[in-house]
C-alpha cells in the first residue's frame, strides 16, 4: 500500500468523525448549559482565585441525581482556573451558591440575610449566586 | 518497517514531546511562540532523524490483488470505526474527560495561574501525570479559547491509529492475520468507548503498542532503542499505571534496551518524558494510592477476600465486554500449545501487567468494590491492543493454503 494513500485514508477518517462531531451537538446540552450560566460569573473572579462552593442538594423527586450532580460538578470545570470546592479552612469571603429553581428564593433570601449578592442567574434548573460574605454567618 | 509506520510512531512521540516541552516552559515563563518554535524546530530535526534511523521497509510489496484487499479492509474498518463513532461519541466525554484531563489543563493553558492545579483538593487527582491535560493546554492557549473539539480530536486520533497501526505492521506478513486482529480491535464497541471517552488510558494503550511494534526492530537496530524508550517515557508521562507498564516491558528487554552500549540510547530517549514526570511529582502532592500504605497494607495483602473479589470482577470482564478478546486469547492459546511454541514474551508482558493491575487494586486503600468498578474496565483496555497484537505478530507464520500445489 502506498504510503501516501494510507495518510490519506486515516486522515479522510479522522476529518469525518471529527466533522459529524461538530454537527451532532448542535442544540446546547445539559454541559453547555452550565457553561453558558457560569460565563457571566467570570468578570467578577480573578483568575487563578480559590473560592467556596455550595451546592444545595434538592428536595426529593424535585430532579434525578444525574441531572443534580453534573450541575455540580461540571461548574468545577467551567469555572476553573478558578478553584472550587475548596476545604472550609481557606481564606476567602466569595462563595458560588447554585441551587435547584424550586427553591432558589428559600436560597437567595437566606443569603441575602448575611452577604452581598454580586452576580446571579436563573437558568430553566437552576439558580445561581454569587456572593460576598460580609460579616460572619 | 514500513514509512506509514514510522510517520505515525514519530507524530505520537511529537505529541508526547509537545506536551512535555510546554509543560516544562510554564515555570520557565516561555511565552507560547517559543514554544511553538521549539516544538515544530524538534517536529522537523526528529522526522529527519527517524527516517535516516529507522530500519529500511525489508518487507517484499503486496501483489496487485492482495494490495486492494488490504485497502478495502483499511477503508471498510475505518468507515465502521466512524459510523460507529459517530453513535458512541459525546461532547464532553465521559465524566474523568472533564472531571480530570481537560479539567487540569483548563489550569494548564493559564500561563499566570497553572500551579493552581497542585492545590486542588485529592478527587481532582492533581499528582496525575500530564501528557494529555498538556497537549489540550497547549492547543488551547495557542487556540486562544476553551474548543472542546480539540479534545475530541486526540481521541479519534488514537481511536483511528490504535487498530490502524496494528494493520499496518502486520499486513505484509499475513493478510488475513493482520485483518482479523483489526478488525477484533476496530469493531469491539467498548473499545471504542473507550477511545472515545477522551480518558488518557487509550493513549496509553498506544504508547504501549507502539513500544511492541518498534522493539521488534531494536534488536537489530541500535537507534530504535531511542523511539522505545522515548515511547516507555511517554507512558508514564501519560498515567500512573504508565510506570508499571515501563517497568515491566523494561525488564522483559532489558537486554535489548539496556544491554552492552544501549544504555546512552535509552537515557537519550526517556530524558525529556522522564524530566516533566519528575517536576511535576516534585509540585504535585503525594499520590492517594501511595498516601494511603502503611500499617494496613500487610493485612490487605493477606485478606484472601480481596483477590476473590478482584478475580471475579476480572473474569465478569473477560466473559463480557471482552469476550471476543477472550475468546482469541484461549484460540491463541490452543494454537501455542498444538505448534509446541512458547506464547512470546510480547504476550507475556501483557498478562504480567494484568497481573500487576490486580495486585494495585489488592493494595488499594479505596473501598475495593468502588475502585474496580470505576477503574478496572478502563485499565484492562491499557493492555488489550498490545495483547492482540502480540498475538496476531506470533500468529503471522500461519498459512490458509488454497490448493494442493501450495500445499506441498
Amino acid at each position: 500500500m502506498k504510503t501516501w494513500a494510507v495518510h490519506a485514508s486515516l486522515l479522510l477518517a479522522i476529518c469525518v468523525a471529527t466533522y459529524l462531531y461538530n454537527r451532532k451537538f448542535p442544540l446546547p446540552s445539559r454541559h453547555d448549559m452550565v457553561l453558558n450560566s457560569l460565563e457571566g460569573a467570570k468578570k467578577y473572579l480573578r483568575k487563578g482565585a480559590a473560592i467556596r462552593f455550595v451546592c444545595h442538594v434538592p428536595e426529593r423527586g424535585m430532579m434525578d441525581n444525574e441531572e443534580f450532580n453534573l450541575a455540580n460538578s461540571f461548574s468545577q470545570y467551567a469555572l476553573a482556573p478558578v478553584s472550587l470546592n475548596q476545604p472550609p479552612s481557606i481564606n476567602s469571603d466569595t462563595t458560588l451558591l447554585i441551587s435547584p429553581v424550586a427553591i432558589a428564593e428559600r436560597v437567595g433570601d437566606s443569603a441575602r440575610a448575611t452577604a452581598t449578592v454580586i452576580w446571579e442567574h436563573r437558568d430553566t434548573l437552576f439558580h445561581y449566586l454569587l456572593i460576598h460574605r460580609t460579616h460572619a454567618p | 518497517m514500513p514509512r506509514s509506520l514510522v510517520h505515525i510512531i514519530w507524530f505520537l512521540l511529537l505529541l508526547g514531546f509537545a506536551s512535555a516541552i510546554y509543560f516544562l516552559s510554564l515555570p520557565a515563563h516561555l511565552p507560547v511562540w517559543i514554544t511553538l518554535l521549539l516544538v515544530g524546530v524538534g517536529a522537523y530535526f526528529s522526522l529527519r532523524w527517524l527516517l535516516k534511523h529507522a530500519p529500511q521497509d525489508e518487507e517484499a510489496p503486496l501483489d496487485k490483488k492482495d494490495a486492494w484487499r488490504a485497502y478495502a479492509i483499511l477503508l471498510i474498518g475505518l468507515g465502521l470505526i466512524v459510523e460507529k463513532g459517530y453513535r458512541l461519541q459525546t461532547q464532553f466525554g465521559y465524566w474523568d474527560a472533564w472531571w480530570l484531563w481537560s479539567h487540569h489543563a483548563k489550569y494548564l493553558q493559564d500561563a499566570a495561574y497553572w500551579r493552581e492545579l497542585f492545590t486542588l483538593n485529592d478527587p481532582y487527582h492533581p499528582d496525575y501525570p500530564l501528557f494529555l491535560s498538556s497537549l489540550i493546554a497547549f492547543v488551547w492557549r495557542l487556540l486562544g479559547n476553551f474548543n472542546h473539539t480539540v479534545p475530541f480530536v486526540f481521541s479519534i486520533l488514537i481511536a483511528v491509529l490504535v487498530p490502524g497501526v496494528i494493520f499496518l505492521a502486520l499486513y505484509r506478513k499475513n493478510l488475513l492475520v493482520a485483518s482479523f486482529a483489526f478488525l477484533l480491535v476496530a469493531l469491539n464497541t467498548e473499545y471504542l468507548t473507550m477511545a472515545l471517552s477522551m480518558y488518557a488510558d487509550q493513549p496509553l494503550a498506544f504508547l504501549f503498542l507502539g513500544a511492541f511494534v518498534c522493539v521488534e526492530y531494536a534488536t537489530t537496530n541500535k537507534q530504535m532503542v531511542v523511539v522505545v524508550a522515548a515511547l516507555l517515557g511517554c507512558c508514564i508521562w501519560m498515567k500512573n499505571e504508565g510506570m508499571l507498564l515501563a517497568l515491566v516491558f523494561t525488564a522483559f528487554y532489558a537486554k535489548t534496551l539496556l544491554g552492552s552500549g544501549r544504555v546512552k540510547q535509552f537515557a537519550a530517549g526517556i530524558a525529556l518524558p522522564l524530566v516533566a514526570y519528575a517536576f511535576l511529582k516534585l509540585n504535585a502532592p503525594a499520590n492517594d494510592l501511595v498516601k494511603g500504605q502503611g500499617g494496613n497494607t500487610v493485612d490487605r495483602l493477606m485478606d484472601v477476600a480481596r483477590y476473590e473479589a478482584i478475580c471475579k470482577y476480572f473474569y465478569a470482564l473477560l466473559v463480557g465486554p471482552l469476550m471476543y478478546v477472550s475468546i482469541a486469547v484461549m484460540l491463541y492459546v490452543v494454537y501455542c500449545f498444538l505448534a509446541r511454541q512458547w506464547p512470546g514474551r510480547n504476550f507475556l508482558i501483557g498478562m504480567v501487567c494484568l497481573i500487576g493491575f490486580g495486585f494495585v487494586y489488592v493494595l488499594t486503600p479505596q473501598d475495593l468494590g468502588w475502585h474496580l468498578s470505576t477503574s478496572a474496565g478502563r485499565v484492562i483496555y491499557q493492555v488489550v491492543p498490545a495483547v492482540v497484537y502480540a498475538m496476531a505478530r506470533n500468529c503471522c507464520s500461519l498459512r490458509v493454503f488454497t490448493n494442493a500445489e501450495q500445499f506441498q
